[in-house]
């Protein structure tokens, strides 16, 4: 066990982690923050984004301990008191979510986006998203919710 | 995952310190985008896990007068954004910007890409162009070695237990034009079935200065100097060039990722792709 210090959705949490435990694991199993989903456990499919510091990143492919220190978000900080994120909404307006599997990892991939570059272009939704597998929508509608989200380009 | 002993120095004299007790069982961390996976495969099973992010002078990338210093933490986003990177040495800009995805860039490292040794690293090809220079530290100090004696086999390279790469030095080339290509079965999340870089680095196409480097297509990815000496002889041309494209050292093999008769005839095919594409400017 080791103990860490992080920011979890804009709240400073303390807690004892077993260091073998990888990142997705520990924010399902021990903040029971569920909305980050496992789809492949390794890198290939974009279940598991969550926003470390900032960047979209696998919360699979990394160890629970390396958090110590960081700031972190998962898609529980998107709505706030039952409001809805522009992005989270755009998604439902444009059916950019059908299972709904893949869905908090490609809010995570857009709003890292979106936070650092304000306007971007198609090109730019699909580089962020390239790293997100979607197996019902045909991405078409989640680019044209992303796009639709940035408009005016003040997301925050 | 079996238990394991997590260490995360925060200075080089305290992982000096880490290394020279370090055993075969501890494992170096970067960005874990390889490391991961080999363990939740049962690869490798490590006791101890040594993470060298938090050391802050590995994170830099630093110009000086002569070279470019990319720390072993710097990650692969960090290099293809980089300003420098992509005006002289755009085929590690670009050969870094082609692995993986957006979250893997975020984590992964060119020094981790280097030090698992894949065939189908993608940023081994521009390496062996730019002819970089790989610093090595270990518990008495530090020694640099040259890209091309660092890789040894499939997975293997020089590094000795108590070893790691602290950074990848790259001399500043004067006149260059070079470049970096890809094929893979779909544009993110796919490795590489053939990489090339291909360099000019004089101004002469009558005796080009050229390097060339063919990855994915052999077990150690080398320079392909019988071409780049042919070339150097005998001009620039598309005749030359086609000529050159049978010299290049590969012997693909088949696997889910192409054919040995495919491998070969992309691997001709964006050399002299690139090739050309040097000679017309
Ligand atoms: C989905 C997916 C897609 C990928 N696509 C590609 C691709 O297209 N092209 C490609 O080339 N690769 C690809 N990779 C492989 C991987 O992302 C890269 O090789 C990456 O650059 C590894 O860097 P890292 O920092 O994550 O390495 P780590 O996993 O941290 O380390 C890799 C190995 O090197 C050792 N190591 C790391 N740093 C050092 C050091 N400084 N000194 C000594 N040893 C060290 C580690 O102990 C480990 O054995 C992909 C991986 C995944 C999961
Ligand atoms: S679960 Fe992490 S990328 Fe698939
Ligand atoms: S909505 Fe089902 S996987 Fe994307």
């Amino acid at each position: 066990m080791k103990t860490i210090t992080f920011t979890i959705n804009g709240e400073k949490e303390t807690r004892d982690v077993s260091e073998s435990k990888t990142l997705l694991n520990f924010i399902r199993e021990d903040l029971h923050l569920t909305g980050t989903k496992e789809g492949c456990g390794e890198g290939e499919c974009g279940a598991c984004t969550i926003i470390l510091n900032g960047k979209a990143v696998h919360s699979c492919m990394m160890l629970a301990v390396e958090i110590d220190g960081c700031d972190v978000e998962t898609v529980e900080v998107m709505s706030k008191d039952g409001n809805l994120d522009i992005l989270q909404e755009k998604f439902i307006e444009h059916n950019a979510v059908q299972c709904g599997f893949c869905t908090p990892g490609m809010l995570m991939s857009a709003r890292a986006l979106l936070l650092s570059n304000p306007n971007p272009t198609v090109d730019e939704i699909k580089t962020a998203l390239e790293g997100n597998i979607c197996r019902c929508t045909g991405y078409k509608q989640i680019i044209e919710a992303v796009s639709d989200a940035a408009k005016g380009g003040k997301y925050e | 995952m079996p238990t394991l002993n997590y260490l995360c120095p925060t200075t080089s004299s305290e992982l000096k310190k880490i290394l020279k007790k370090k055993k075969t069982d501890s494992f170096i961390l970067a960005g874990g985008t390889d490391l991961l996976v080999k363990i939740r495969h049962n690869v490798v099973k490590p006791k101890e896990i040594i993470d060298i992010k938090k050391i802050k002078k590995f994170n830099e990338i630093k110009l000086t007068k002569t070279q470019l210093n990319i720390g072993c933490a710097a990650t692969l986003n960090e290099i293809a954004e980089n300003k420098t990177i992509k005006e002289k040495f755009p085929a590690i800009a670009d050969g870094s910007l082609s692995i993986g995805s957006t979250q893997i860039r975020n984590r992964g490292t060119l020094v981790g890409n280097l030090c698992n040794s894949s065939p189908v690293a993608d940023t081994v090809p521009g390496l062996l162009i730019y002819d970089a220079k790989i610093k090595i530290l270990s518990p008495t100090g530090t020694k640099t070695v040259s890209i091309h004696d660092f890789i040894t086999g499939v997975g293997k390279n020089i590094l000795k237990k108590n070893e790691i790469v602290e950074s990848v030095i790259l001399p500043l080339p004067k006149n260059t034009k070079s470049a970096f290509l890809k094929n893979a079965r779909r544009k993110a999340l796919d490795l590489s079935s053939v990489n090339v870089a291909v360099g000019l680095f004089n101004k002469s196409k009558k005796n080009p200065d050229i390097r060339i480097a063919v990855g994915a297509c052999a077990p150690i990815t080398k320079r392909a100097q019988k071409a780049e000496k042919f070339l150097k002889k005998n001009g620039l041309t598309d005749e030359t060039i086609k000529k050159a494209a049978k010299m290049l050292p590969i012997s693909p093999i088949s696997d889910l990722r192409g054919s040995k008769e495919f491998r070969n005839k992309i691997a001709h095919r964006l050399f002299i792709k690139l090739a050309t594409q040097l000679g017309e400017v």
